[in-house]
């Protein structure tokens, strides 16, 4: 970066109100936020393009100390890219609807880095936390990085399935780089400034408005080379980022779910209407190209979990969606102090989990 | 001429006995009442004036003091009309005074035409009455009959003031018949009559154990699930499971209910109360109180179950100011006429839905965030939480298991319940404690003895499951009485295991 090259650029993005749209037509009739700067008044209320208060607002702007401005940024260790800027990602020159410029704390994803967008419910399922973590995970052990918005839920599980496969994940969000919305995701926030980035579009200091949410998804589609859909009602926010794929030609994978299950009805949509079909990591090598390796990355084969015969009774009736304590009681025929015991001794083994009260799951 | 008879003043749970003392004489005309009353007792100078008259009789124009004594009770509700009236149809010599040669209790509030309206508290009353010697009677027919377990007295229930005259002047009335209690408790235990047998319960096995076990060691218990899994399905039931109440414990209950004017018509209430609070109560409501305190449903609970629905949204201050009593198993009150206290030793059993909608993790029907979910939990209060030592999920039952017939009844229930009971007090028979529940920190050694395998899994639970002290001594403690419920004299892995799933850390 550098300040002298980029300045007018960060000062288009601190007028008030310059959203991408905006911007984008900014530059259809000036060569440049240079240009834009050095406008008079006069030439600005020519163009035809503004409303007053927008003049107001470059006006305005332009009494900011830019090189205060600068300097904050950095202390704050965010960068700023623009279009035409070397470190601009190439894949979203692509796209029409392109940001015009990224804030990011972290590094940007490389121009051949293969990337995965996923994305999901917020208030989602047991099940569904797991598997994106699982398929998270098995892509990043075939070296695919996992691209998502930081969000609850979904989000948040695919990120950290990334992370413990030691692979780059990377954050578009709906607010400022520098605030980390939700805010129970600061560790999280943390983890992926170090093997990634947070980005966004959005100058720093942004609230998260409901809005930008939706805006940030395009950005997730178009730095996406495939794009999946775990968990998802219907007309859920996360459809936004599949129609957004389907509009930039990206393949689109689905997670299947029971017929029913109102987490599963977007995702069983999306399949019926000719997404792929998606159970596992290594579904969505082919459409990025990759096709080697398969064999010795996959992570099935290597977990097998060893158990004593009792154990196992109680342990095989169990998965990912935790199961109330009396059905396993039911289906094992146990007394309850057995399937307690059992239980009790699997959590310890760290097998089990009890996310909520006398249910149980599979930990992975 | 000067009369008296006796009535009674309630003070808090308990009757005290109070003298009437009635004069008349020339003077200028007056109806004067002294004694520290209150309104209502003020009030029944109106009440018996009318009275008076629809019954027959002309009040004279002469001076008329009426002194309730001892002067430093307060006197309090309507049981003085009736001595009252009493008193002054005897001093105008309306009323044969012989009858006074013998002490006689008179309690009861008239109507303006002169009837004698129900009243409540006559259990403690007699009782309080006969310790001082007093003998005969006169009370409200409607309720004549709830002293009748009172041996070696004579009661007279009355329906007007007429009766009463009539009777104090030589007519005939006939008294109560005793009923042998210890015979009556006997009978009684063999036709059982209680609110719903657990054996309507289908499926719910975990919950139903759990519930035994609580009660067996004398846990307060917390249940947590979804609207329609029967959470108070269950807890009501749980009073059918505590042991039987022994004759002192029915005295107890039915003084306290009788005071309360809970009795519905019986002599004795024989079965352990159920109490359900409304999560809108208040603190005053739910542990008593008020300038003349009363007691509050906690102490209306008293040797049975107080059950608090909905825990989550009962306000803080409420529910913190259960805690004391939890702890001390009674009341008390300071006033400036100096202490109440109240019983109020109950089981608690509490239950509270997972989440704000209720169907938490059920993601078909509950839209709640993970953190509204931890917000919405960890809305019940700290303390209250800390003294509950068995937490267990209610299932929602499937409609296949509704039309099935369920399984043990309460009596087999409560029969092992009675054993895991006999276990402890034989236990802690030197002790200041009687459960369970109660052993402290200091006797975990003495009392809840671990062999090597059973201190490695307790070790290694306090790790994984990032336990407090405080969890793992309540652990501990709900593990002795399984091991009670199992004739076991030492606990065991399995019994530890099983306390386990019953821990009461919910986030
Ligand atoms: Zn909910």
């Amino acid at each position: 970066m550098d300040f002298e090259k980029d300045k007018y650029w960060l000062w288009m993005t601190h007028v008030k109100e310059m959203w991408t749209g905006k911007a984008r037509k900014v530059l259809n009739s000036f060569d440049s936020p240079e240009e834009l700067y050095m406008a008079k008044q006069q030439e600005l209320e020519k163009t035809g393009i503004f409303t007053d208060a927008d003049i107001y607002n470059i006006m305005a702007a332009k009494q900011m100390d830019m090189e205060n401005v600068w300097h904050n940024l950095s202390k704050k260790n965010i960068r700023f890219t623009h279009v035409g800027h070397s470190g601009y990602p190439e894949k979203l020159l692509l796209y029409g609807d392109k940001p015009l410029w990224l804030f990011y704390k972290g590094t940007l994803p490389g121009n051949e880095e293969k990337l995965a967008g996923m994305v999901g419910a917020r208030n989602c399922s047991r099940y569904g936390v797991a598997m994106a973590e699982k398929i998270s995970r098995q892509l990043g052990g075939y070296g695919v990085g996992v691209i998502s918005g930081m969000a609850r839920g979904i989000d948040a599980a695919a990120h950290r399935g990334a992370l413990q496969a030691g692979a780059k994940t990377y954050a578009v969000l709906g607010c400022g780089v520098d605030i980390c919305y939700p805010r129970e995701n600061i560790e999280l926030y943390m983890e992926i400034v170090a093997h990634g980035s947070v980005m966004s579009e959005y100058v720093p200091g942004t609230e998260p408005l409901s809005w930008q949410f939706p805006e940030r998804n395009r950005i997730i589609s178009m730095l996406s080379d495939v794009v999946a859909v775990v968990e998802a009602k219907k007309n859920s926010g996360s459809l936004i980022t599949t129609d957004y794929a389907l509009q930039y030609g990206k393949e689109i994978y689905a997670l299947p779910g029971r017929v029913g299950d109102e987490l599963s009805c977007g995702c069983n949509e999306l399949i019926k209407s000719g997404a792929s079909l998606l159970t596992e990591g290594a579904d969505m090598l082919y459409a990025m190209g990759i096709f080697d390796n398969l064999e010795e990355n996959n992570e099935k084969n290597n977990c097998k979990i060893i158990l004593e015969k009792e154990n196992e009774v109680v342990y095989s009736c169990l998965d990912l969606l935790p199961k109330n304590i009396d059905d396993i009681i039911k289906k094992t025929g146990k007394t309850s102090s057995e399937v307690f015991g059992i239980l009790t001794q699997l959590m310890m083994k760290g097998f089990v989990v009890e996310p909520v009260k006398n249910h149980y799951a599979r930990r992975k | 001429m000067y009369s008296k008879v006796y009535s009674t003043a309630l003070r808090g749970v308990s009757m005290e006995i109070v003298s009437v003392e009635t004069d008349v004489s020339d003077g200028l005309p007056s109806f004067e009442m002294v004694g520290l009353l209150n309104s209502e007792v003020r009030e029944a100078k109106e009440r018996v004036r009318s009275a008076i008259k629809n019954t027959g009789y002309l009040l004279p124009p002469k001076r008329i003091t009426v002194s309730l004594s001892p002067a430093d009770i307060r006197k309090e509700g309507s049981y003085f009309d009736l001595p009252i009236a009493v008193g002054i149809l005897g001093s105008l010599g309306l009323i044969n005074l012989k009858y006074y040669e013998e002490d006689i209790l008179i309690a009861g509030e008239l109507s303006l035409s002169g009837e004698v309206l129900s009243m409540n508290g006559v259990l403690p009353m007699i009782l309080a009455a006969r310790e001082k010697g007093i003998r005969r009677f006169i009370i409200p027919k409607k309720n004549a009959h709830e002293g009748a377990i009172v041996d070696d007295i004579e009661i007279y229930g009355v329906n007007n003031l007429r009766e009463v005259v009539d009777f104090l002047n030589g007519g005939q009335i006939k008294a109560v018949e005793y009923v042998d209690f210890e015979k009556m408790y006997e009978e009684y235990f063999d036709g059982e009559d209680r609110d719903g047998d657990f054996s309507e319960i289908n499926g719910q096995e975990v919950v139903k154990r759990a519930a035994e076990v609580a009660v067996a060691g004398m846990h307060h218990l917390l249940l947590v699930g979804s609207p329609g899994s029967g959470k108070s399905m269950i807890a009501k039931r749980i009073a059918g499971i505590l042991p039987k109440p022994d004759m002192e414990e029915c005295m107890e209950i039915t003084k306290i209910h009788s005071i309360a004017g809970k009795l519905d018509g019986k002599a004795v209430k024989m079965t352990r109360p159920f109490r359900a609070p409304h999560h809108t109560t208040t603190d005053r409501a739910l542990i008593g109180g008020g300038n003349n305190p009363k007691p509050g449903e906690i102490t209306l609970a008293h040797k049975g179950v107080l059950f608090l629905d909905e825990l989550a949204e009962f306000k803080r201050d409420v529910i913190d100011a259960l805690r004391q009593p939890l702890e001390d198993g009674y009341v008390s009150i300071s006033r400036v006429g100096g202490a109440y206290v109240f019983p109020a030793n109950v089981m608690l059993v509490a239950a509270t839905n997972p989440c704000k909608c209720g169907y938490y993790p059920d993601r078909n029907r509950c839209n709640c965030s993970e953190i509204q979910v931890k917000n919405y939990i960890g809305k019940i209060s700290g303390p209250i939480l800390d003294r509950i030592d068995i937490c267990v999920n209610t299932p929602s039952v499937a409609m296949e298991e509704l039309g099935r017939k369920g399984g043990e009844s309460s009596k087999d229930i409560r029969e092992r319940v009675e054993h895991a009971r006999k276990c402890q007090i034989e236990r802690y028979k030197n002790e200041k404690y009687k459960f369970n529940s109660e052993i402290p920190s200091s006797h975990m050694e003495k009392y809840c003895y671990l062999g090597v395998e059973e201190k490695k899994l307790m070790d290694m639970a306090y790790n994984t499951f990032g336990l407090s002290v405080r969890a793992y001594y309540k652990i501990l403690r709900v593990a002795r009485t399984i091991a009670d419920l199992e004739d076991e004299e030492y606990i065991k892995e399995s019994h530890i295991a099983e306390a386990i799933g019953y821990r009461t850390e919910l986030i």
